[in-house]
């Protein structure tokens, strides 16, 4: 079968398993993906319930081995712009970003990253802007490829021509190339597997929560940065310089919510949440936690479980969502109607963490705008549950959060799935 | 010998609770220790091209790996030792994460357990031999235990790949309990319909043999040449395959081990099941009163049913529905303890249903208390912290999946784990939900947890595919931990013969001695363990290496 050749669109987990997947079938792949990096938002997270392995641990092995796998041809900052029928396949044209650094070069010491001026003045979007970077960089230090790159509208020199290039300077094995350019790429494949993933919910229009506007009120992701060993803080877990002791979580926000168009459940933010108290409750000991819920939906292998062991380590659940945050003298208020007691509480902490839902990703509609697939009125790629990978254009499959919001291990299957499907399409 | 001692952080998971400078110090200087380095996780590109870097440049003859358990990423790191030059299995995995960092928080005790446990695998590896894999031919053809939706996805795709398929069902006809269902949810079709379909699909693949009223009887072998034995009523056939997927499903909770909900003592008390089974034929009429009971047989922890059964929400919001919708005027009532209504579709349904007039109450249902006129629930509303009783004409209770009742059966012919709930238990719960300790044997579908249709079939299709990639070359690499003699000290007793459970050991009437068939040798060591005269040994496990092991161990540091 070498001649076959599948596209497999985005390298998140849903991307990378099935991007291996075909591979050990004996296709050629080639990933596309449309960051710097591989790993998608799984390698953003600190650990991964309902076990706590951390998340680098099981993923950074899968992302090295699509680096590493000869079947497989990774290309990153890079999207298709086109999708057209050609026979039984795809004409493609693919439109790839310069990264301005030269791959076959380049050997990762970064010492470009501290010589740049820019160095510590750009919001690091990995870190969910909670870090400063440089304008050459590298995402995150365990990244596949192992490259540099510039990031064009920060570095002063590709921006307004002017800089000294201290990076040129450093770098011995010279492999800073400003004169890259963005390339187009044609061409053709007999199936495509999509996995765009996902993005979570802006809750910055839920004023009353104080998101944006309040100190101390934090987006899931954010915390989960926060947690990480890889994130700003080193993995401590501190706000401005200080161990916050009193954590509050809400949950279902922007989820089961008709007033801010979603719903749907977000089928992660029961157990990210309990995950996040654990993690809290494992490194700082006197920590008060409280969570508000409207169901706690604990439902995959072993969930329940982990619920009932954060309930037992002490952690309070309240039924019932925060009507408002404000501010205190010692930092913030929460009001919220206890539904069990029937009482308002308000309760005094020092952080509010937002178990905000899941959105298609922002390029799930341009991609489905050029291969014409539909979508359900929330803008996930549209499926039916007995064919659950299979779109409405033959040959072209999904698999992942974009058909809608998964856990990990229903996303490995999704993958494994979409694969099934991809090599009965290619054999028929 | 020079050696080379790797130190990972695992994040924050070593280097919270173990002093890595200090170990580093400890081992730096030391005899024959060529190199010791140290990053946050050496299983990334750059741990992993630190590795390559130093073998090369330090002509390393050992490497040891302190980082998490072998059973993770063994297959990697001795892909990267083979790729600098050095034989694989002269790689030594220190577990100091499992085996050390995450067991206590007393930095100044694990330290000194990790030091132990690194010198106990420099001892070791000091007697580590450069050893070859075997090539051996891979069957293309697999055996599919159970015939619902899960195995019958499995056995679609496998067969249109090019796989002979063996599929194995113990009830008369092949779909499971889809096969029963009235109405599946959410794609709202007869179960029977879907199956149907399904198995006129399969028959028109001639590479699919379906043996229903079957059952596994024997199994043995190794990956690429498992045997089974499937027995029926035509007698027993034996078939030769490269890999298994187990697909055997769940049993439905029976509510009868529960006394107060009288189940199988009135009549009016019935099971979600049999709602789908004889909707029909039920005594309700417009303006009848239902109460559909939640979680019966899950989260319970006082029967042994600890876990979520993650369709029962469903399958309680579409019994409601379905009596709502024929009689209007009926009063039904939902008593939960969450709503789980997580699937796609899940959430919008159940707020749909409510705006039909089914009701929901938070409630703990203490007893039924079966009257004349009608079952009187007696419970407490949770919301209100009110105790309540409330006559009904029928109770519904959303039953759970309990493990299916063939478990330990095929657990022990397959030599494969169930987990604490008695499901199987799965390789990595994220990344390997499907696959098995055993190479080539899979887990699909509910067998090894709850899960809904949708779910089954990507697992079903999803390890077909793994599978897949494991026979579709035709041959297949086996670790080369088998027995061998020492033909001097060897007896010819033939103890050891009678200890292997795999037939790999023949004996020599010429000679008077014992010798292995490799081929067939699993590497248990149960011959070793018996040898009275220690002339039998695993390659890889010579009693020295163990020996050496335990004597590090034991030292005072």
């Amino acid at each position: 079968m070498s001649e076959i050749h599948v596209l497999v669109i985005g390298g998140g987990i849903a991307g990378i398993t099935a991007a291996l997947e075909l591979a050990s079938c004996g296709v050629e792949v080639t990933m596309l993906e449309e960051g710097p990096s591989i790993g998608g938002r799984m390698i953003q997270l600190d650990k991964t319930f309902p076990t706590l392995d951390c998340s680098s641990c099981t993923l950074t092995p899968k992302m090295v081995e699509v680096a590493l796998n000869p079947k497989i041809e990774l290309l990153t900052l890079a999207m298709p712009i086109e999708v057209l029928r050609e026979s039984r396949g795809f004409k493609v044209k693919i439109r790839k970003r310069p990264r301005y650094v030269d791959m076959s070069r380049c050997t990762a010491c970064g010492l470009c990253s501290d010589a740049c001026v820019m160095k510590g003045r750009i919001r690091h979007e990995f870190d969910c802007n909670l870090s400063k970077r440089p304008a050459i960089y590298i995402p995150f230090p365990q990244a596949v490829p192992q490259k540099y790159l510039i990031d064009g509208m920060g570095c002063l020199f590709i921006s307004r021509g002017k800089c000294k290039k201290a990076c040129v300077d450093v770098c011995g094995p010279n492999a800073i190339d400003f004169s890259q350019k963005e390339e187009i790429l044609e061409r053709y494949y007999d199936s495509i597997i999509v996995a765009p993933g996902f993005d979570l919910y802006d809750p910055t229009e839920k004023k009353e929560l104080g998101y944006g506007t309040l100190e101390g009120v934090l987006t899931g992701l954010e915390f989960e940065r926060l947690c990480s060993v890889t994130g700003p803080t080193g993995g401590e877990i501190k706000l401005n310089g200080k161990v916050p002791r009193r954590f509050y979580f809400i949950q279902c926000v922007g989820s089961r919510d008709r007033q801010t168009g979603a719903r749907f459940c977000s089928r992660v933010c029961c157990m990210y949440t309990a995950k996040h108290a654990n993690i809290i409750k494992d490194r700082i000991k006197d920590a008060q936690i409280y969570i508000s819920y409207i169901d706690v939906r604990a439902y995959g292998k072993g969930y329940e479980e982990f619920y009932k062991n954060t309930q037992d380590a002490g952690t309070f659940y309240i039924r019932g969502i925060p009507g408002e945050v404000v501010q205190t003298k010692e930092g913030l208020l929460v009001r919220v109607e206890d539904m069990l007691s029937g009482e308002i509480r308000e309760i005094d902490t020092d952080v509010v963490i937002l178990a905000t839902g899941v959105r298609p990703h922002k390029g799930t509609e341009e991609l489905c705008n050029i291969m014409s697939l539909k979508k359900d009125e929330y803008g996930f790629i549209k499926v039916n549950a007995t064919e659950p990978s299979r779109t409405n254009i033959e040959g072209i499959f999904v698999c992942g959060m974009a058909s809608g919001p998964k856990d990990i291990a229903d996303t490995v299957a999704s993958a494994g799935e979409a694969v099934a499907r991809c090599m009965e399409y290619l054999k028929e | 010998m020079r050696i080379g001692i790797f130190i990972c952080h695992c994040g924050h998971n070593i280097k919270s609770t173990v002093d890595i400078e200090g170990l580093k110090g400890y081992f730096k200087g030391l005899n024959n220790i060529a190199c010791v380095e140290d990053y946050p996780f050496m299983c990334s590109e750059p741990g992993q091209a630190l590795i390559k870097s130093s073998i090369e440049r330090f002509g390393l003859g050992r490497v040891i790996i302190a980082a998490c358990t072998k059973a993770l990423h063994q297959d990697m790191f001795k892909n990267l030792v083979r790729d600098a030059g050095l034989n694989p299995f002269l790689l030594r995995r220190v577990s100091i994460r499992e085996h050390c960092s995450w067991t206590g928080e007393d930095i100044e005790k694990n330290t000194s357990k990790a030091i132990r446990l690194i010198r106990a695998g420099i001892y070791s590896s000091a007697h580590y031999e450069p050893l070859e894999e075997k090539q051996v031919e891979v069957n293309k053809s697999a055996l599919i235990l159970g015939g619902g939706i899960s195995g019958m996805s499995a056995a679609a795709f496998l067969a249109r790949a090019g796989i002979e398929v063996y599929l194995v069902e113990k009830e008369k006809e092949l779909g499971g309990h889809v096969r029963h269902l009235e109405d599946v949810w959410p794609v709202r079709e007869r179960g029977k319909d879907i199956i149907e379909r399904m198995t006129e699909e399969l028959k028109t693949l001639n590479n699919v043999h379906i043996f229903t009223s079957s059952r596994l009887v024997s199994f043995g072998g190794s990956f690429g040449n498992y045997e089974a034995v499937i027995e029926n009523s035509g007698g027993e056939i034996k078939v030769i395959v490269g890999g298994v997927i187990v697909a055997i499903g769940f049993t439905a909770f029976d509510p009868s081990i529960k006394p107060e909900l009288q189940y199988g003592i009135d009549k009016r008390v019935i099971t979600t099941l049999e709602f789908e089974e004889k909707m029909h034929e039920l005594p309700i009429k417009e303006g009848s009163r239902v109460a559909i009971l939640h979680c019966i047989g899950s989260r319970d922890e006082i029967i042994g049913r600890p876990y979520c059964s993650r369709i029962c929400c469903i399958n309680a919001i579409k019994t409601g529905e379905a009596i709502k919708n024929r009689f209007k005027d009926s009063y039904v009532e939902s008593f939960y303890m969450d709503v789980r209504s997580h699937p796609r579709g899940g959430e919008e349904f159940y707020e749909d249903t409510q705006e039909k007039g089914l009701l929901f109450t938070r409630a703990n249902i203490s007893e039924i208390i079966p009257e004349q006129g009608g079952l009187v629930l007696r419970g407490e509303d949770t919301l209100l912290g009110m105790p309540f009783e409330r006559e009904f004409d029928l109770v519904v209770l959303s039953i759970g999946m309990s493990p299916p009742k063939d478990n330990q059966e095929i657990a022990g012919l397959l030599k494969i784990t169930l987990d604490k709930d008695r499901f199987f238990l799965e390789a990595h719960p994220k990344l390997r939900p499907y696959d098995t300790a055993l190479k080539g044997i899979f887990i699909a579908g509910t067998c090894s947890g709850p899960k809904d249709m949708e779910e089954s079939i990507n697992h079903g299709r999803a390890s077909a595919v793994k599978l897949y990639g494991l026979l579709n070359l035709g041959y297949a690499f086996i670790e080369p931990f088998v027995a061998y003699v020492d033909p001097k000290r060897c007896s010819g007793c033939r103890m050891c013969e009678q200890a292997c459970v795999a037939k790999a050991i023949k004996f020599d009437e010429g000679l008077h001695i014992v010798r292995v068939e490799e081929a067939a040798c699993m590497g248990c060591g149960l011959c070793n363990a018996t040898c009275p005269s220690s002339a039998i040994a695993l390659k890889g496990y010579k009693d020295t290496i163990i020996d050496d092991e335990i004597s590090a161990l034991t030292e005072a540091v």
